[in-house]
C-alpha cells in the first residue's frame, strides 16, 4: 500500500511544542513527511485519516497518552501494522515493559539524540516494511 | 516302878531344908552330872538310859550316905561330908560338862507334889525359867504343860509317883516365850539300899523337832492315803506300767476307753512304752508321749515310781484339743504372715499418752528407724517420742477423743526417723474395749507414707503456682466438660463478661457463657453459641478466633481440647484485644495514609523527573541540532555550547541520580536481566571519560583481564564503573594516575578503581557511602558532587548479589573494590517485586 515513490509520512506526537518541532524538523531534514499532534487524541484522529508509516509518540500526553493511542491503533486493524516509537521521560523498567506489550515497536528515553531518533525511525520503517512485505 | 513324884521329892526337900548348907546334899547333887557325862558318853537315847542307871547309882549312894547320916545324926553327915569333900576334887570338872549336855536334868522329892531339888541349867535355856524359879514355885511344872497334855500327863504322873515303875512319856508345855516345846521325859526311882525311895531322877529331851516331823508324816500319809483313790475315780485312763511291759494296774475310765476305740488296753500306750518307763526310771523324771489309735490322738503322761520300779501312765485323749491347737496355729499363722506382709506397721499398745507398744511389727524398723524391740514396754523408748515434737499435741488429741468417743480415729503426722530424717505416716486404729466398755488397748496400724506426702506438697504447690499464674493472667480462662459443666474460670473472665458471681460459685454449674444473658454480650449470640458447639464437636485447638461484643469491645478466642483418658475437656481463652484491635486498625490506617504518601511521593518523582527532563530534552536536542548540522558557528560559539551542553548533561545527570534515590529508598531498584560484559562497559566508559582525563594530564591505566560475561543490568553496571571512575578522575590532581583493574577471582569478578587523589580521611571514611555525605577533603577543595555517587553505586554492588570497598590514605589515594558474582546469586535480582510495590 505504500507508495514508494512518495516520502515516508511519520507522525509525530508530543504535547510540548519545542520538542515535537525539534522531532518533526530533524525527521523532515531526514526525508520524512511529518504529520504533528499536539495531544493523544489528535494523534490517533491523523493516524486514522493519514496512515502514517510510522508514529512517534510522546508516553505523557493530556488525554490519550501515548501508550493509550498505541493500543488503539493497535486494535484497528486498518492501523494495527503501523510501526510505533514511544518517547518517555519514565526510565522505569516497568514503564518501558508496559508500552512495549501495548503493542509499540521502541522507545527512546528522552532526552534523546535527535540523530539517534532519526536513525532508529529509519530501522523501525525498514523492519516495518520487510514485516509488510 | 518310881513312887508318885510328890512323894520321891519330900525327902529332898526335906533334907535341903534341913541340911542347907550340908555338904552331902552338894556332893549328891554334883555326882548327878557324872552319871549323865556317861549318858553323854554312851550316846542317844539308849546310852541315855545305860548312863542314867550310873547316875542313878552314885546319887544314890550320895543319898544313902545321908539318910545314914540322918539316921546316925551328926556322925554320918560328917563322914558324908569327908567323903563330900574328897569328891570336890573332880566335881568342877562334871559340873561342866553335865550343864553342856543337849538334855536337861532334874531330881525330883517323892513328896506329894515333887518338890524340885535341882534342875540343869539347859532346862532353864529350853523353857525360859530359872532354876530358882523351878525350886521356889511348886506349881510351874502343872501351869506350864500344855492343856491338851496336862490332865494325861499329871495322871500318869500320879500313877508312877513313889514306884519302881520307869516312867517315860511324851508331852507339850508352854516355855516362857510361848513356844511350844515338845519334850520326852524319862524319870526313876531312885532307892537306897533298904530300897527305900529316895527322889526321883529324870530327864528332859527337846523332841519338838521330831515330833513336828512324825506330824509331817503323818499328813503325808493321810495325804498319799487321799490321792490313792484318785487314780480308780479318775475319769481318764490310768494305767501302771513296769519296766518290762506288763500292766500291772489300770482304772476303770482305762477300760472304758479300749472298748470305745475297739482296741487293747495296751494300745492305749504308745509304742516302745516298756523302754519309756525304762527310761524314766532311770532318771528319775516323767515324759510325755503321743500316739494316735484309732483316728484318736492320746497323750500319754509317764511318772516313774521308783519304789515299785513301775510308771502310772495317765492317758488322754486330745484330739479335739490338738485340732483346735492346730487350726489356732494356722490361724494365728495366716495373721503372722498377714501382719508380716501389710505394709504398714501393725500395733498394739497401752492406751496411755506414750502408746507403750504390746506388741508392733518388724515394719516399724522401716519407718522409725529403730527395731520393733526397742518400742515394746518401752525397752529403749516410747513410740510417741518418734513422733515430731509439732505434730504429738494434734495426735494425742485426737487419738484421746477417739478413745473418749470409743471410736476409729486416724491421723497423719510426721516421724523423726533414727537418720535424722523426718518420716510423713498415715495412722489408722481403733480402742479395744471389754464387756464393761473399759478400753484395753489400741490396735491399729502405721503406714510410711512420706513418698505420696512430698507428691501432695509437690502437687499443691505446682497447682498452687499454676492458680496464681492462671489468675494474673490477663485472659479470662475457662474449663468445661462434655457435659458443659463449668470446671474452672478465672476472675479475668469473669470480670470481663461481667459476671457478677465468683468464680468458685460457678464451678460444678452448667457453664454461664449459655446463659441468654451472658450470649447477649456478644454481638452475634446464635454465631457464638453455633461456634462453641463446632469447636467442641472438631475438637481440633483453634487459634484467635475473633469475637466481635455487642458493646464494641473485641474478644480473641482460643480453644484446646484436653483429652484425659476417655473424657475430653474443653479449655477455653478469652482475651479483651479491644485496645490492640483498635490499635490495629490505627495502624491499618496510618498505612493506608503512609501508602498514599509514598505513592504521591512516586508521582510526584515521577512527575518532576519528567518535568526535568522534558526542558533538558529541548536543550540537549537543539544543542545537538546546533552543534551538528549547521556549520555556522565559530570556535567561541561551539565552546559556549559545549558549556551549555556539559552543564545541562549534569543536570540530567543530577535528575537521574535523584530518581535512582527515590526509586531505592520506595525499594523499587529494578535491574534489568540480562547479560553483562565487564570489559566492553568498562571500555566503554574509559572511552566517554579518557577525554575529561587527559585534558587534566591524568593517565588512565586500563587492565582487563579476560572475564566471561556476568548476569546483571548492563546501564546500571555502566552506571558503578561510571561513577569510580569519574569520581577517581574527579579527586585526582592534574597530572595524575587513575588505574581500573579487571580480574576474575575465582566465583568472582573484581573490580579495582585506584586513583593518586586526595584520599578519604580516616574519621570520614564510615560515613563515605552515606546519602549525600561529601568528604571534608572535597568540599574544601570545592570539587563539585551531589554526594549520591558512591550511595548508587553501592546499592548497584549489592543489587547484583556483590559488595564494595575501599581503601584510602589522605593525599595519596584511595582504591575502590567491587565483587561482583560471575554466577547468577539467588536473591540477586530485583530486590522487590510488583506486588510489594503495590502494597
Amino acid at each position: 500500500m505504500t507508495v514508494d515513490d512518495r516520502l515516508p509520512l511519520v507522525l509525530v506526537a508530543d504535547d510540548d511544542a519545542d520538542i515535537r518541532a525539534l522531532v518533526a524538523f530533524r525527521l523532515r531534514k531526514s526525508g520524512y513527511d511529518v504529520l504533528e499532534a499536539g495531544n493523544g487524541s489528535e494523534a490517533l484522529r491523523l493516524a486514522k485519516e493519514r496512515r502514517p508509516a510510522l508514529a512517534v509518540l510522546d508516553w505523557m500526553m493530556p488525554g490519550l497518552t501515548g501508550v493509550e493511542v498505541v493500543e488503539h491503533l493497535r486494535a484497528d486493524p486498518a492501523t494495527a501494522q503501523v510501526p510505533v516509537l514511544l518517547l518517555t521521560a519514565r526510565v522505569q523498567e516497568a514503564d518501558v515493559a508496559r508500552g512495549l506489550e501495548a503493542g509499540a515497536d521502541g522507545y527512546l528515553k528522552k532526552p534523546f539524540s535527535p540523530k539517534e531518533l532519526s536513525e532508529r525511525v529509519g530501522e523501525a520503517l525498514a523492519s516495518g516494511r520487510r514485516r509488510a512485505a | 516302878m518310881d513312887p508318885p513324884r510328890a512323894e520321891r521329892a519330900e525327902p529332898v526337900v526335906r533334907a535341903l531344908r534341913h541340911a542347907r548348907a550340908n555338904c552331902a546334899a552338894l556332893a549328891a547333887l554334883l555326882l548327878a552330872p557324872v552319871a549323865v557325862l556317861a549318858v553323854a558318853l554312851a550316846g542317844r537315847e539308849a546310852g541315855a538310859a545305860a548312863a542314867g542307871g550310873a547316875l542313878l547309882a552314885v546319887a544314890a549312894i550320895a543319898w544313902r550316905a545321908r539318910r545314914d547320916g540322918e539316921r546316925r545324926e551328926r556322925t554320918l553327915a560328917d563322914r558324908f561330908a569327908e567323903r563330900a569333900d574328897q569328891l570336890m576334887a573332880s566335881e568342877l570338872g562334871y559340873r561342866r560338862l553335865v550343864e553342856e549336855l543337849p538334855i536337861g536334868v532334874y531330881i525330883d522329892a517323892t513328896d506329894e507334889i515333887s518338890s524340885n531339888i535341882y534342875t540343869s541349867p539347859q532346862i532353864e535355856r529350853l523353857l525360859g525359867y530359872t532354876a530358882d524359879e523351878w525350886r521356889e514355885s511348886p506349881e510351874l511344872f502343872v501351869d506350864i504343860l500344855h492343856p491338851d497334855d496336862r490332865q494325861r500327863v499329871l495322871d500318869e504322873v500320879a500313877r508312877t509317883n513313889g514306884r519302881h515303875e520307869r516312867y517315860r512319856d511324851e508331852y507339850r508345855v508352854l516355855a516362857r516365850d510361848g513356844r511350844v516345846v515338845w519334850l520326852r521325859d524319862e524319870s526313876i526311882l531312885v532307892v537306897d539300899d533298904d530300897g527305900t525311895p529316895l527322889f526321883h531322877q529324870g530327864c528332859l529331851i527337846d523332841i519338838t523337832d521330831r515330833k513336828l516331823a512324825e506330824q509331817a508324816l503323818l499328813d503325808q500319809q493321810h495325804e498319799l492315803e487321799r490321792l490313792s483313790a484318785f487314780p480308780r475315780l479318775n475319769p481318764n485312763p490310768v494305767l501302771e506300767l513296769t519296766a518290762d511291759g506288763t500292766i500291772v494296774y489300770h482304772n476303770d475310765a482305762a477300760e472304758r476307753m479300749a472298748e470305745s476305740l475297739g482296741r487293747d488296753m495296751a494300745e492305749l500306750l504308745p509304742p516302745g512304752a516298756a523302754s519309756v518307763v525304762e527310761r524314766c526310771l532311770a532318771s528319775g523324771e516323767g515324759a510325755r508321749l503321743e500316739t494316735v489309735v484309732a483316728d484318736r490322738t492320746l497323750r500319754v503322761v509317764f511318772f516313774p515310781i521308783e519304789q515299785t520300779r513301775t510308771a502310772h501312765c495317765y492317758v488322754a485323749d486330745i484330739t479335739e484339743r490338738r485340732q483346735s491347737e492346730e487350726a489356732l496355729r494356722e490361724s494365728e499363722e495366716r495373721y503372722r504372715t498377714l501382719v508380716t506382709n501389710v505394709p504398714g506397721a501393725v500395733y498394739r499398745c497401752a492406751a496411755d499418752g506414750e502408746w507403750t507398744m504390746q506388741y508392733v511389727s518388724d515394719r516399724i524398723e522401716s519407718i522409725a528407724g529403730h527395731p520393733a524391740w526397742e518400742f515394746l514396754g518401752n525397752a529403749v523408748r516410747a513410740f510417741g517420742d518418734s513422733i515430731h515434737p509439732e505434730d504429738r499435741q494434734e495426735v494425742e488429741a485426737s487419738i484421746a477423743q477417739a478413745i473418749v468417743d470409743r471410736c476409729a480415729y486416724r491421723a497423719q503426722y510426721r516421724i523423726l526417723h533414727a537418720d535424722g530424717g523426718v518420716r510423713w505416716v498415715s495412722e489408722q486404729g481403733q480402742p479395744v474395749v471389754d464387756a464393761e466398755g473399759e478400753v484395753l488397748w489400741l490396735d491399729g496400724a502405721i503406714f510410711d507414707v512420706t513418698e505420696q506426702v512430698r507428691a501432695e506438697h509437690e502437687l499443691r504447690s505446682t497447682t498452687s503456682l499454676l492458680r496464681t499464674l492462671i489468675e494474673n493472667l490477663h485472659s479470662g480462662i475457662l474449663v468445661e466438660d462434655d457435659a458443659e459443666v463449668l470446671r474452672y474460670v478465672n476472675g479475668v473472665l469473669c470480670r470481663d463478661l461481667g459476671l457478677v458471681d465468683e468464680p468458685e460459685t460457678l464451678i460444678g454449674q452448667p457453664v454461664p457463657l449459655s446463659s441468654p444473658a451472658a450470649l447477649a454480650a456478644f454481638l452475634d449470640p446464635d454465631g457464638f453459641r453455633a461456634g462453641l458447639a463446632a469447636r467442641r464437636q472438631a475438637g481440633q485447638p483453634v487459634h484467635g478466633e475473633e469475637l466481635p461484643l455487642a458493646d464494641g469491645r473485641v474478644f480473641e478466642r482460643d480453644y484446646v481440647p484436653i483429652r484425659v483418658g476417655e473424657r475430653t475437656s474443653h479449655l477455653w481463652q478469652y482475651r479483651d484485644i479491644t485496645h490492640r484491635k483498635r490499635a490495629e486498625q490505627e495502624l491499618e490506617e496510618q498505612n493506608r495514609q503512609l501508602r498514599a504518601l509514598d505513592q504521591m511521593k512516586d508521582e510526584f518523582v515521577a512527575l518532576v523527573s519528567h518535568e526535568l527532563r522534558t526542558p533538558l530534552t529541548s536543550i540537549l536536542g537543539y544543542l545537538e541540532l546546533l552543534l551538528t548540522e549547521t556549520d555556522e558557528l565559530d570556535e567561541q560559539q561551539r565552546h559556549f555550547l559545549g558549556v551549555v551542553e556539559r552543564n545541562a548533561q549534569r543536570l540530567l545527570r543530577l535528575v537521574g541520580d535523584l530518581l535512582f534515590v527515590a526509586q531505592m529508598d520506595a525499594g523499587r531498584l529494578t535491574l534489568e536481566e540480562g547479560s553483562a560484559d565487564i570489559a566492553g562497559i568498562v571500555s566503554d566508559c574509559v572511552l566517554g571519560q579518557r577525554p575529561r582525563a587527559e585534558a587534566r594530564g591524568i593517565v588512565v591505566d586500563v587492565d582487563v583481564a579476560n572475564v566471561p560475561p556476568i548476569p546483571g543490568d548492563r546501564a546500571r553496571l555502566g552506571q558503578l564503573v561510571d561513577n569510580l571512575l569519574s569520581n577517581a578522575i574527579k579527586f585526582t590532581p592534574d597530572g595524575g594516575s587513575v588505574g581500573l583493574r579487571v580480574v576474575s577471582a575465582g566465583d568472582v569478578v573484581v573490580l579495582e578503581v585506584s586513583d593518586s587523589g586526595i584520599g578519604i580521611p580516616p574519621d570520614e571514611q564510615a560515613r563515605l557511602f552515606d546519602r549525600f555525605f561529601r568528604a571534608s577533603t572535597a568540599t574544601s577543595r570545592q570539587i563539585q558532587g551531589t554526594g549520591l555517587g558512591l550511595t548508587i553505586t553501592k546499592a548497584i554492588a549489592e543489587a547484583h548479589g556483590g559488595s564494595i570497598s575501599f581503601e584510602s590514605s589522605e593525599e595519596r589515594g584511595t582504591t575502590f573494590r567491587v565483587g561482583l558474582p560471575a554466577a547468577a546469586a539467588p536473591g540477586a535480582r530485583a530486590p522487590h517485586d510488583e506486588e510489594d510495590i503495590a502494597a
